[in-house]
């Protein structure tokens, strides 16, 4: 099929592509503080935290007889997630390398916790694999408004606050001298990053929440003359990853989480070659 | 040097200790920051400079005696090395106005005067010439003027530097502190700076805090009774002025 066949199958299309874009988007823009606090590798390890709190969910559903909300896998992802972000935060004067060790370790307990708990939980092996990495394939309705939701209160929260964690990112030390909320700006910024990656991996998968929370942004520093629009052109770029990505693996048949990465890949190739076409040009 | 008599002081330390865990790394300081004083930070290289400036600052909590700040105190802060990473975009004009905000003010999304401010302070640090550069493509002169002038957007009347010159040439160096006079004078600011180099302040700082850790060794007081003091002298020998400043102006 073309591109032409995915519109005109587009209400079969629309959920996953929409989200795939929705996502993007904010994860995209996310991302550029991602890579300005040099955690690439964040979302990476939440993700894995993400999975920890799923298995501990089933688990106690299992062994503790937990059940509704208590016992809600969703919830689990969640707070393992939060609880990792915050641990993060605490030790905002680690340079670089010591904050690397750290999100190693982070993955790690994720990954490792994750298989260990697994094998006391075999029956429900499908179940947290789904809700682990997701399907970008098969998106509900119920899905799509939920990450419609999550990524109007991000969006939201981040236009607001936008100029606080621009400063917290670029000098902390100077913002406590002029007495900016410091912790919670970091916190908050870590938390919102770990709600979204939290939620979004369980709906879409974890390849392509990695790439959306990296390429998008890496495409938007090279090409932008300043954060501010290194935030939108992210955003920007996001969204097109997660809807090209759709529609670039219904087209040559292939996965979707790595399509939208491979998009995302060769967007930050463009960006390279448009970088040097202006330097040369300007 | 102006030093107006009987103002009250900006910040007023009473036995303070700095130090790590609890530990005091230098004996008990007394001094006050008023209005228009050029305060001299001097002391070798580890030597507790960075720790007493950072205490002062709040961003390190003292080990003893207190700190008493001015109600109406606004400070900045020049940090040693201000991470510009490379790779993040950004023209000088927008670096600048990252500083402008305090408190809770950056929740404002309808706020005013900006462009204003940023310009004044640009002028201010001889660099309105670079605004629309990139702070990526600066030279290490130029770049120290930009983290001044972002310091000076929020309007401080204390303003506190670390090493502010430690990256450029010793022309340059001269010529980032006879602005720095000139600044003070101007904005009649409280001025802070730490420096290794003690030369550099000769004819212009008013005061100084000396401090050598190793020979636990912490005095305050004006300029020429510390630099002239036996403890000073008997550790650097009397300091020579460096060769007279150029004048300032726009540095490429």
């Amino acid at each position: 099929m073309d591109g032409a066949g995915f519109f005109e199958s587009w209400e079969l299309f629309r959920d996953p592509a929409l989200a795939g874009a929705i996502v993007g988007f904010v994860l995209g823009f996310l991302g550029i503080y991602v890579i300005a606090r040099r955690m690439v590798f964040l979302s990476a390890a939440l993700s894995q935290c993400a999975g920890l709190g799923v298995a501990l969910a089933f688990y106690a559903q299992i062994q503790w007889g937990l059940t509704g909300l208590a016992g809600s896998p969703r919830l689990g992802a969640l707070l393992v997630t939060l609880t990792t972000a915050l641990l993060l935060t605490i030790d905002r004067k680690a340079v670089a390398t010591r904050r690397d060790s750290l999100l190693g370790f982070a993955f790690l307990l994720g990954s490792a916790g994750t298989l260990a708990v697994s094998t006391r939980i075999v029956q429900e092996t499908q179940d947290i694999q789904s809700l682990l990495f997701g399907s970008a394939v098969a998106v509900l309705p119920e899905d799509l408004r939920f990450v419609s939701y999550t990524a109007l209160a991000v969006t939201f929260f981040h236009v607001w606050w936008m100029r606080g964690f621009v400063q917290t990112s670029i000098d902390p030390d100077s913002a406590t001298v002029r007495g900016l909320p410091v912790r919670l700006l970091e916190a908050v910024l870590l938390l919102s990053l770990a709600l979204a990656i939290s939620f979004f991996t369980q709906i879409l998968g974890a390849l392509p929440v990695f790439a959306f929370s990296v390429l998008p942004a890496m495409a938007a520093l090279r090409v932008s003359r300043n954060l501010t629009m290194a935030l939108v052109v992210a955003g920007v770029c996001g969204a097109g990853c997660g809807f090209l990505g759709y529609l670039a693996a219904f087209q040559y048949d292939l996965p979707v989480g790595a399509s939208q990465a491979l998009v995302g890949i060769l967007l930050v190739g463009v960006a390279e070659a448009l970088r040097r076409f202006l330097l040369r040009a300007f | 040097m102006t030093q107006p008599e009987g103002s009250s002081p900006l910040i007023a330390c009473r036995g303070l200790a700095v130090g790590f865990g609890g530990r005091a790394i230098l004996p008990p300081l007394d001094f006050e920051v008023r209005t228009g004083e050029f305060w001299a930070l001097l002391g070798n290289n580890g030597s507790g400079k960075t720790t007493l400036i950072r205490t002062l600052l709040g961003l390190l909590p003292r080990v003893g005696g207190e700190i008493q700040r001015a109600a109406d105190i606004v400070m900045s802060y020049v940090p040693q090395r201000t991470e510009l990473d490379p790779t993040i975009p950004g023209r000088v004009i927008d670096f600048v106005g990252t500083g402008r905000d305090r408190g809770w003010s950056f929740i404002d999304l309808f706020r005013t005067n900006d462009h204003a401010a940023t310009r004044k302070a640009l002028q201010d640090a001889r660099c309105d010439d670079l605004a629309l550069q990139q702070l990526s493509h600066l030279s290490e002169g130029q770049k120290a003027r930009a983290v001044l002038a972002r310091a000076l957007v929020s309007n401080p009347n204390v303003l506190v530097l670390d090493e502010p010159t430690s990256s450029v040439d010793a022309a340059t160096e001269r010529v980032v502190f006879e602005l720095l006079d000139i600044l003070r004078r101007e904005r009649q600011l409280g001025l802070l700076v730490v420096s290794h180099r003690s030369e550099l302040f000769i004819g212009r700082a008013t005061h100084a805090v000396y401090v050598d850790r190793a020979g636990g060794v912490a005095a305050a007081g004006e300029f020429d009774s510390i630099t002239r003091s036996a403890v000073f002298i008997s550790r650097h020998g009397p300091i020579a002025s460096p060769a007279s400043p150029p004048p300032v102006s726009p540095m490429h």
